[in-house]
């Protein structure tokens, strides 16, 4: 037997709405935070999981420039070879900058580079493990 | 139709709150879906006799493209990292190749064509794909 719980989006009817327009599905797994660990230096911080979580996080430059926060700052590829930085900029090979370096393992996170315009990184460690065991 | 849905507040919270942040499920605003089968462990090699790039290929077929997370673990490594170039020697990147596929690159050179391959690794890795949409992502 199929069970479980829906939630439709405003509007939809739960039962012939298509889950992309699902508030909530039981079916599926949802990101939720366990903790949210702040870093305004390089440093680390115990989890308190028996695992590596999922994460993701959230660069806080304060009033410079523009009171803008960033999200997972890393660039990302657009296409074969070619970069974006996390700021929009293109970028390519190594001439593109990061301004924190977040890991986790199964028992911390660590933020071990954080750059100097930076005020605070807001790590948002999640219930999803990211080993296989 | 009529205006209904649920809402659980937080403890201490209520329900009457017009405040999202009180709320741990809100009908009005929507939440990431991880879909099970598009979302995956494994492991690639990288070795002199690859290309300068290994490639992941998720073929999800939702044709639209979804929000995805993407993480990996370098074989000497005790760390999980989110894309991004690591110590000069390997680049991981994802792309939207169109809207039902998502492709992984993992660069084992300098992706700008300088320098050769460097040592050889594995490179395990971990995804997630999500139901939702990353354009037009409603709340």
């Amino acid at each position: 037997m199929t069970y479980g719980i829906k939630i439709a989006r405003p509007d939809y009817g739960v039962i012939t709405a298509e889950d992309d327009d699902l508030v909530y599905s039981s079916k599926f797994s949802t990101l939720s935070p366990f903790a949210c660990v702040k870093f305004t230096a390089v440093g680390n911080s115990t989890h308190g999981m028996s695992y590596p979580p999922a994460y993701f996080y959230v660069v806080d430059y304060g009033t410079e420039p523009n009171n803008k926060w960033s999200v997972n700052n890393p660039p990302t590829e657009m296409a074969d070879g070619m970069f974006f930085s996390s700021l929009g900029q293109p970028a390519h090979g190594p001439f593109f900058g990061t301004d924190a370096t977040i890991t986790v393992d199964s028992t911390k996170v660590y933020c071990d580079d954080i750059a100097a315009d930076v005020d605070a990184i807001y790590v948002f460690l999640l219930h999803e493990p990211l080993n296989s065991t | 139709m009529a205006d209904y849905g649920i809402k659980v507040t937080k403890q201490g919270k209520d329900v009457s709150s017009t405040d999202p942040r009180d709320f741990t499920i809100h009908s009005g605003y929507n939440m990431l879906k991880i879909h099970p089968d598009y979302s995956d462990y494994g492991t690639v090699t990288l070795n002199d006799g690859n290309s300068h790039y290994e490639t992941i290929t998720i073929s999800h077929n939702f044709g639209y493209n979804p929000v995805f997370l993407l993480f990996f673990q370098r074989g000497d490594d005790s760390v999980w990292k989110i894309p991004c170039w690591d110590d000069n020697t390997l680049f991981v990147g994802k792309q939207y190749t169109d809207t039902n596929t998502i492709t992984v690159h993992i660069y084992h050179t300098d992706p700008g064509g300088g320098g050769g391959f460097h040592a050889d690794e594995n490179v395990e890795y971990r995804y997630f794909t999500c139901i939702d949409p990353r354009d037009d992502l409603w709340y």
